[in-house]
């Protein structure tokens, strides 16, 4: 456990290029507007309903939650400015900071806490981050600067639930019910939501009564819309943008030796994985998908999917997190013998056909399924590649209708986030068909459990359970890359892939 | 005349209900949902079905498409599924841009190819002619879009004399407007017209070996009046058909052009409302792109008769 010791949290080491110029010490500067390249429009403002990324690229700026995580991930205060938990684990009240007023000059209450996460919780809103809410009873505000979340089960891991993801914002109600909170929304964040220019341009400005002191230090951003990843690395080149969101990956190398470009990576808090069928023959069959487990090369996928911009991994969790372990046994080299001994025990001497479904969303995911198709060729599988467009992909899904499929799983803070929803017996987003009692009894005992190094053993036995069953082979974790000009300072690339301005601040 | 545009008109309204329920069903059939796309991976089936009677879309495809026509037909394209946004509102913020790369870029297009399709035509045999004529095949092979890339490299990055993106409206000044248009309208409008060139080079070869270009010849007609007002007046009916068809494709817009430019045009509308199944959004620009198309035709066949006395409606 020695390693453990200097791993006190989910920290992940963010690494600055460029960062020798010693401008830490510089004086934050007021004024100037960010301009930010961003690679695709985002689809709706309600940060209850949209799913998309780019979306929530401009919402992080534009809303709160009631609590937050910090850039080492771990919860932070944010709207409350202080919390208690009841000794059995299931009352939790938090104190609300005064003064927070949302963008259209109202003070933000207690209510509007608990009218926001009943709204996420309301089937008739159609919240995709309602599962979030799964364990609560109760929402309450006694007062204006109470609120009070009533557990059916202990549940440790909430305020990661309600802090980690913008998709949790606290909403102005009036906002709502003018009808107007997915084309032009009002949150109490750093920054005030002013146009969106579909396909082109969403504008912020500086939120002159934000609730931190002294930020943000912008007057505003830019966000502009530049899908292609070529043109969007040359307009930072050129200087027409400041920051962009994401850089080429087979380009990272070539852009660290610029000394006009900054480059931020941090390893990210998704992972990417194989996920097999297990309804489909003969892939019930445990040696069935150990063989392939400890068939394929995950260095070669990963490179294949995101040249340097990922870490091959057999665990779900990264690691330089708290919750990783020791535990790889399909790292090293491929034991193709083993595999093929595994294939003749379960009656599969020489083999079988299957198919591994990807979609263009993804085009990392087509080249993974290229070369994981040429790996298991050599212990006799033989796999036809299905690549769909995304729509069709997500409806195959969820009609069960594939052998394997490739994917990821994105916004992993608490352990959690990694393994419950995936695998535990009858979840709506088991999609493997997955069933294991013992599993699930860890499951849930590591959701209630309240000590940390407790709750750590259980979670190394899940980790160890789920690598050797082998319902989802873990493939690689991929970096989170930013880019910038050198003149932006204050800001950092997060695991957690938040972007967060209110901090940043441009030098002259 | 008058008649003759008045039924053509009536037409293209056919022609509008009748792709509007072609897209409707086409894009029915499509796997694939908006509420699922617009919840992401990690919504339950539950919520997929409330968002689904939300938006109408448990109804029966023919309720679905009486309803839409009926708004239609009430001045109402309906609100994107996804964004909330107003599909007449976007289709109107996208024509701006579309019509000034579809007009800039076919401005290049004939800059280019009446003269050169001109020269290839009358001075058959010369070098200039063949390196247009080699220049042109070229200019058919390659795709706009790399060109467009090439353009960024050389233009933006190297040289920094154009911005790599974006697009700036009219009403923030001409100067301005020009510089933001000015790549994606060469990629474009390069292209265009080397496909333009064999038209008129053709059209022209055609018409220069008509008797009554031997008679004006005969007459001791200097060489420019020859071919500029005898050939190329009789030339110019099948350049403009050709024209028309091109500058109608630009108008119905360069989808790639606008993604690698990150221009905010009708093509890229339509694009990212296939893959979001924005159904109303779809229908709203896949009717516009069809009407622009038939008036276009119909623009093109009036300048017939102008162009052309013989032609009468």
């Amino acid at each position: 456990m020695s390693h453990k010791t200097r791993l006190f949290s989910l920290l992940i080491v963010v690494l600055f290029v460029g960062f020798v110029f010693g401008l830490a010490a510089e004086e934050p500067k007021y004024g100037g507007e960010l301009i930010a390249g961003i690679s695709a429009d985002p689809v709706g403002f309600d940060p209850h309903k949209t799913s998309a990324y780019s979306s929530f690229e401009v919402l992080e700026n534009v809303y709160n939650t009631l609590v937050t995580v910090g850039d080492d991930l771990t919860p932070q205060p944010a709207i409350a400015k202080s919390w208690e938990v009841s000794e059995d684990g299931l009352t939790w009240t938090f104190h609300i900071r005064e003064g927070i007023k949302f963008h259209n000059g109202r003070t933000l209450v207690a209510g509007d806490i608990e009218y926001s996460l009943e709204r996420i919780m309301d089937p008739d809103t159609g919240s995709g981050a309602a599962w979030r809410l799964a364990t609560v009873e109760n929402i309450s505000a006694p007062d204006d600067d109470t609120v009070v979340i009533a557990l059916q089960n202990p549940y440790p891991g909430l305020l990661t639930k309600v802090g980690g993801y913008k998709g949790m914002a606290i909403v102005a109600k009036e906002n709502v019910e003018s009808g107007k909170i997915n084309t032009h929304p009002v949150g109490t964040g750093p920054f005030e939501f002013v146009e969106h220019v579909p396909g082109d341009r969403v504008v912020l400005s500086k939120n002159e009564e934000y609730w931190e002191e002294e930020l943000p230090y912008l007057d505003g951003i830019n966000f502009r819309v530049i899908p292609d990843e070529t043109v969007r690395k040359t307009s930072l080149l050129t200087g027409e943008v400041h920051w962009i969101d994401s850089v080429p990956s087979q380009e990272i190398e070539q852009l660290k030796k610029r000394d006009n470009v900054v480059l931020g990576e941090s390893s990210g808090t998704a992972y990417w994985y194989a996920a097999f069928n297990l309804d489909h023959e003969p892939f019930g069959d445990r040696r069935v998908r150990k063989a392939i487990a400890m068939s394929i090369n995950r260095s070669e996928i990963a490179a294949a999917a995101k040249w340097d911009a990922a870490v091959a991994n057999d665990s779900p969790v990264p690691e330089a997190s708290y919750w990783s372990t020791d535990y790889h046994p399909y790292l090293g080299e491929q034991n193709h013998d083993k595999a093929e001994e595994l294939l003749t025990e379960a009656g599969y001497p020489n083999g079988f056909n299957a198919g591994v479904m990807v979609s263009t969303q993804y085009p990392g995911t087509v080249r993974a399924a290229q070369v994981m198709q040429a790996q298991v060729a050599r212990i006799g599988v033989n796999l036809k590649i299905r690549t769909l467009e995304w729509g069709t992909w997500l409806e195959e899904q969820s009609a069960g209708n594939f052998d394997i499929y490739i994917n990821g799983w994105i916004g992993n803070l608490d352990p959690d986030d990694y393994f419950y929803a995936q695998h535990y017996t009858g979840e709506v987003f088991n999609f493997t068909g997955y069933s294991n009692e013992e599993l699930d009894e860890l499951l849930d005992e590591g959701r209630m459990e309240p000590v940390k190094e407790k709750r750590y053993e259980l979670y190394s036995e899940i980790q160890k359970t789920l690598i050797d069953d082998a319902p989802y082979v873990y493939i690689y974790i991929p970096k989170v890359v930013h880019a910038w000009r050198p003149i932006v300072k204050g800001y950092t690339t997060r695991p957690d892939e938040a972007l967060k301005f209110k901090a940043t601040w441009i030098a002259s | 005349m008058t008649a003759y545009i008045t039924r053509r008109l009536f037409t293209t309204l056919l022609i509008a209900v009748g792709i509007s329920i072609l897209v409707f069903l086409i894009v029915r059939t499509l796997p694939g949902d908006p509420a699922r796309i617009m919840l992401g991976i990690q919504a339950d089936e539950t919520r997929i079905e409330t968002l689904r009677e939300e938006l109408g879309l448990d109804k029966p495809i023919f309720i679905q498409y009486g309803i839409w026509l009926n708004n239609v037909v009430h001045g109402d394209l309906g609100s994107s599924v996804i964004t909330g946004q107003s599909v007449s509102g976007s289709i109107l913020n996208r024509l701006p841009v579309t019509f000034s790369l579809a007009l800039s870029a076919l401005f290049v297009a004939l800059l280019i190819a009446i003269p050169a399709g001109t020269i290839t035509a009358v001075k058959r045999d010369s070098y200039l002619a063949s390196i247009i004529t080699v220049l042109s095949q070229i200019g058919v092979g390659i795709p706009n879009f790399w060109l467009g890339i090439i353009f960024i490299l050389v233009f933006a990055q190297w040289t920094q004399l154009f911005p790599s993106f974006g697009y700036e409206p009219l009403s923030n000044g001409f100067f301005s407007w020009a510089r933001h248009l000015a790549l994606p309208a060469l990629s474009v409008g390069l292209i265009t017209g080397a496909i333009i060139t064999r038209f008129v080079r053709s059209a022209m070869l055609e018409a220069l070996n008509q008797d009554f270009i031997k008679v004006a010849r005969a007459k001791g007609l200097r060489e420019s009046v020859v071919v500029f007002r005898h050939t190329f007046k009789n030339a110019i009916i099948p350049i403009v058909t050709v024209v028309g068809l091109q500058l109608a494709y630009l108008l119905s817009g360069v989808v790639v052009i606008e993604v690698v430019f990150a221009l905010p045009g009708l093509g890229r509308l339509a694009f990212n409302s296939v893959t979001r199944r924005d159904y109303p959004m779809l229908q709203g620009a896949v009717l516009t792109i069809a009407i622009s198309f038939t008036l276009i035709n119909l623009l093109v066949d009036v300048l017939y008769a102008y162009l052309d006395p013989r032609i009468k409606y």
